[in-house]
């Protein structure tokens, strides 16, 4: 079966991403690998394009964001750590209820179809 | 690597419409995301050609990525971007330029005097074709000439100035102390020659001016302590920019 990939994911990226960010604070790259676990490889995402939704998410302040302190034991730059904030708590919440009623919804249909 | 690391990410963020601390912070994000990446590929890979593209691969393609991050940006962002143009605009009509000589430096700052002269000339010319006939009586050769050396004589000492502590500054680890002092000292005595040059053609006892000589060097010495000030503080704001700026991307 194809990974779930493109629009389907890009559609509930940002209820994904807070839940990644409900286990703690992380960077863009600890955000990818908690996905991919969550995943289990199944979620395809061009990776750089989490990042345009962090920043949406920061602006909407659902996240807060802070750069590490250093790089010490790594290569490259340092990184942004992003934090769920109380709005972004909220806003995942009402992303789950959200969900469950589309799947409630959706999987009444198509199960009734099968 | 990095730089090719780097490229793959200023392909993304270069097009983006957003001011040029917005832009830095995301290519710093952005670096250290790829950066990550190529090092976990590497160490799965164990060759650097192959950890590359599929580094590059899971990164995503830069020009759709730099419609998402272009899309991110918000109405502040924008006006910031805005901002930023004019800025980078304006550095190119009268800043230091690293692609040319110092002759076309000098030849630019010469061409800024003579122009502020002109446009001196020009409101003197309209100001007598508007005004009634009578209210600029005073003007004469005689009494515009002063005015005319004075903005001639400063705007290109303080410009030729500006230019010289510019490169004093431009790019080293080690700012170029000592010549700026030099640079600043020269300033100060040709603004101060001028500035008594002018008021010798005016007044009819000109030894009146001498006991003010300390106070006016002190006035003029202000000038190039900014223009140090002002170089040395940009240029620690202006290298990480110019280091993403330099990146040469392939079509």
């Amino acid at each position: 079966m194809a990974g779930i990939e493109g629009d389907t994911l890009r559609g509930h990226l940002q209820s994904l991403v807070l839940a990644t960010l409900e286990e703690g604070p992380a960077h863009g790259l600890e955000v990818i690998r908690r996905l991919e676990a969550g995943g289990n490889g199944e979620l395809r995402l061009k990776e750089g394009t989490l990042y345009p939704a962090l920043y949406r998410m920061e602006a909407s302040g659902l996240v807060k964001a802070e750069w590490e302190e250093s790089a010490e034991g790594r290569r490259g730059p340092r990184r942004r750590i992003y934090r769920l904030t109380p709005k972004g708590k909220k806003q995942l919440a009402a992303g789950r209820e959200d969900f469950k009623r589309f799947v409630q919804v959706i999987g009444g249909i198509l199960g009734a179809a099968s | 690597m990095n730089e090719q690391l780097m490229k793959v990410v200023e392909r993304a963020v270069r097009p983006v419409r957003a001011g040029r601390t917005r832009k830095l912070q995301m290519r710093l994000e952005l670096l250290a995301h790829l950066t990550g990446l190529y090092e976990e590929e590497r160490t799965r890979l164990g060759d650097d050609a192959a950890a590359f593209a599929a580094a590059r691969e899971r990164f995503g393609d830069p020009a759709e990525l730099s419609q998402e991050l272009d899309r991110s940006v918000g109405v502040v962002g924008r006006l910031a971007w805005i901002d930023t143009s004019m800025e980078e605009r304006l550095e190119n009509l009268f800043g230091y330029r690293e692609d040319r000589s110092l002759t076309w430096h000098l030849g630019r700052t010469f061409l800024t005097s003579v122009g502020t002269c002109a446009a001196i000339v020009g409101l003197i010319a309209l100001g007598s074709f508007l005004l009634p006939e009578g209210r600029l009586a005073w003007v004469s050769a005689t009494s515009v000439a002063p005015v005319l050396l004075f903005v001639v004589g400063t705007t290109f000492v303080v410009n030729s100035a500006a230019l010289a502590i510019v490169t004093d500054f431009y790019d080293r680890d080690r700012p170029r102390w000592g010549s700026a002092l030099l640079h600043a000292t020269a300033c100060v005595v040709a603004m101060t020659l001028i500035f008594c040059a002018v008021w010798w053609s005016i007044l009819e006892d000109p030894s009146h001016i001498l006991p003010q000589l300390p106070l006016i060097a002190f006035v003029n010495a202000l000038v190039p302590a900014g223009l140090i000030l002002v170089a040395w503080s940009s240029e620690g704001k202006a290298r990480p920019h110019r280091e993403w700026a330099r990146l040469e991307l392939d079509q």
